[in-house]
């Protein structure tokens, strides 16, 4: 059932990147890894709109860092839900991702189910937006002809 | 350079102004007894010159009665005579003020005896006159007379130079007292120099050394140390010298602590990460085998567990290292002691020992500065040191608040009547990294960390504790003094 859904997870630590992989891999998603910011643009930029469904990405990266990365894949996807993955220290700067428009956050050290229920509610989000706006269309399209006449 | 008769420098210069004073109120006293003797002597010169006046008068008389033999001009001489001596009965205090040396003609007894013995002349020649209408004795006469003149213009010339002399005495005296305070001022601002400026110079130099960073040498006062002034001084250097060094002590001290706080910090968030990744993958290969087809062995999860619960409890370490290395800013604001109290109820409500009746009271509610949340995080860890405290024990954890307004305090009372503690453990609750747990069991920063908080809002907190008495936690916060004044007024 979850085999259509794309995840990216964005990690400086490769053994960081790969756990989330694997734990997300079990749920069925489709997962690809990205050790950099830099790479991670570079796949956003590569991949058709809305393509990636979720990206989890670690706040703290040497260059391009989470935060840039939430901008970029929200202009790229714009249906795309981002995670922030958060040490102790950086809660107030997750808060303030999440008021930039991420849609939850993660501090280190997680609980597994804990991530994974993360990104169950991040997907349910993703597809009630979309459904809202799908739905929203279609009121404006049996609302127009009305309109007209 | 001694100085027996003084030990401060302001005694040196009220010394060195009397005796300024003195010189010169001693060049005054002279100078007016001169100058009323200079009086004196003129009043000797007036009445000398009256005396030579008459004395020629006689004379003029002597003359007109021997030349023209007129009874008349006789009459007039005797009557000068006799005003001779009336002035020098008169005067005679003035004759007697004048010099009787240098006097060749002699003084006033001079002159009386002289006149005396040309009246008798006179006297005896008027009566050879009377019977032999001739005079007789005139040359005699003319000898006495000029005698006389002679006596009378020496008295004259006498009190004369004698003013004269007094005056050049004035002079001299006042050019001496002017040299002599010259001299004195001179001297006696040199020694005011070296006595009296060079140790304040001394000091200036000293402190200007201490503002330059270098260690004050006591020696270099030493010679100085009588003068009361200098020891004040130099007493108050070497205190503040003291205070200072103490100071730096406690400043090296907290910078030694905020490094290791700064190092602890980057420690325990690098720590996190490793920390992380270690728990996760337990956790994964935990949830491997649980899901394996073959049967799980026993023992290998036992020891994924025991990898998840070490990770785990590293995380709390790790925090509680975070938390007390922070740069702990407060945000303050106005809050109630009502909502300050009761959500922190909240916050531990699911920690509550089944046994442990908890009592929350609010006695006098009212507003306070606080960063609330940092002051929910301090009663919260007091809290639940009061729970773990009862360990398994029945009996009551209370928390109690109030704002009392005529001491302008709040105060916080967290209170439990657990075994309590012992003065030697008592002493050191606050200390980092102290603590009564088992290895493992805490990091020993909480109450450091809750003390932290207080401190941080200019409050106190105490701990009354016994054995077998209970513990008591008092958390005094000051309300801010003058808004609540401007508040009052405003009211």
């Amino acid at each position: 059932m979850n085999s259509g859904v794309k995840v990216l997870v964005v990690d400086d630590e490769k053994i960081a990147a790969r756990n989330l992989q694997y734990i997300l891999q079990k749920e069925g998603y489709q997962v690809e890894i990205a050790l950099s910011g830099g790479e991670a643009v570079t796949m956003l930029t590569a991949a058709a709109e809305n393509d990636y469904h979720i990206v989890l990405t670690d706040l703290r990266m040497p260059g391009i860092d989470g935060m840039q990365i939430l901008a970029k894949a929200r202009e790229l996807h714009p249906d795309v839900e981002v995670i922030m993955v958060t040490g102790f220290a950086t809660v107030s700067s997750a808060l303030e991702a999440v008021r930039a428009g991420a849609c939850h956050y993660v501090a280190k050290p997680y609980n597994i189910s804990e991530v994974r229920l993360v990104v169950k509610d991040a997907l349910e989000k993703r597809a009630l937006k979309r459904e809202n706006r799908h739905l929203k269309e279609k009121l404006a399209q049996a609302q127009a002809p009305t309109g007209s006449r | 350079m001694k100085w027996p008769w003084s030990d401060s420098i302001a005694r040196r210069i009220q010394w060195g102004y009397y005796v300024l004073v003195a010189i010169i109120a001693l060049g005054f006293v002279v100078t007016a007894v001169l100058l009323s003797r200079v009086e004196t002597q003129v009043h000797s010169l007036e009445a000398a010159s009256k005396l030579l006046d008459t004395v020629l008068e006689i004379r003029r008389y002597e003359k007109n009665w021997i030349l023209y033999k007129g009874e008349a001009d006789f009459i007039k001489n005797q009557q000068q005579l006799n005003e001779a001596f009336a002035l020098l009965d008169a005067r005679s205090r003035d004759f007697a003020a004048a010099p009787k040396r240098p006097m060749p003609a002699g003084g006033a007894e001079d002159m009386r005896h002289v006149l005396t013995l040309y009246r008798d002349l006179m006297a005896q020649e008027a009566k050879v006159y009377q019977q032999e209408n001739r005079h007789r004795m005139l040359d005699a006469i003319r000898e006495r007379g000029k005698t006389m003149v002679e006596v009378a213009e020496g008295l004259s010339s006498a009190v004369h130079q004698s003013i004269a002399r007094t005056l050049r005495m004035v002079k001299a005296s006042a050019l001496l007292f002017i040299l002599g305070s010259f001299v004195a001022a001179l001297l006696l601002g040199r020694q005011l120099a070296s006595s009296a400026v060079s140790p304040l110079r001394k000091i200036v130099d000293c402190t200007r050394k201490i503002a330059a960073g270098e260690q004050l040498l006591p020696e270099r006062l030493e010679s100085n140390l009588d003068l009361v002034e200098v020891k004040a001084v130099f007493d108050a250097l070497q205190s503040m010298m003291e205070q200072l060094k103490s100071r730096e002590r406690l400043v090296i001290k907290s910078e030694k602590l905020a490094a290791v706080g700064t190092l602890v910090a980057g420690v325990a968030h690098e720590l996190n990460n490793p920390l992380s990744n270690a728990g996760t993958s337990a956790q994964i290969l935990l949830e491997e085998m649980r899901e394996s087809e073959e049967v799980p062995r026993q023992f290998q999860i036992e020891m994924l567990e025991q990898i998840t619960g070490e990770t785990d409890r590293a995380r709390g370490i790790v925090r509680s290292l975070l938390e007390f290395a922070r740069e702990k800013e407060v945000n303050m604001a106005e809050v109630r002691v009502s909502e300050l109290i009761h959500p922190t109820i909240d916050l531990v409500r699911g920690q509550i020992p089944t046994n442990v009746e908890m009592k929350v009271a609010v006695d006098h509610d009212g507003l306070f500065m606080a960063d609330k949340q940092r002051l929910q995080q301090a009663l919260v860890n007091l809290l639940l040191n009061a729970f773990q405290a009862m360990a398994g024990r029945t009996g009551t954890v209370s928390l109690r608040g109030a704002a009392e307004g005529e001491d302008r305090k709040v105060v916080i009372e967290v209170e439990d009547n657990g075994p309590g503690m012992a003065e030697e453990i008592r002493k050191r609750i606050f200390d980092p990294f102290f603590t009564t747990k088992e290895v493992g069991q805490g990091s020993g920063l909480g109450l450091s960390i809750t003390r932290e908080i207080i401190h941080k809002h200019g409050g106190e907190i105490m701990v009354n504790s016994a054995p077998g008495e209970g513990t008591k936690f008092t958390i005094t916060i000051p309300l801010p003094e003058q808004d609540g004044e401007e508040r009052e007024v405003a009211a």
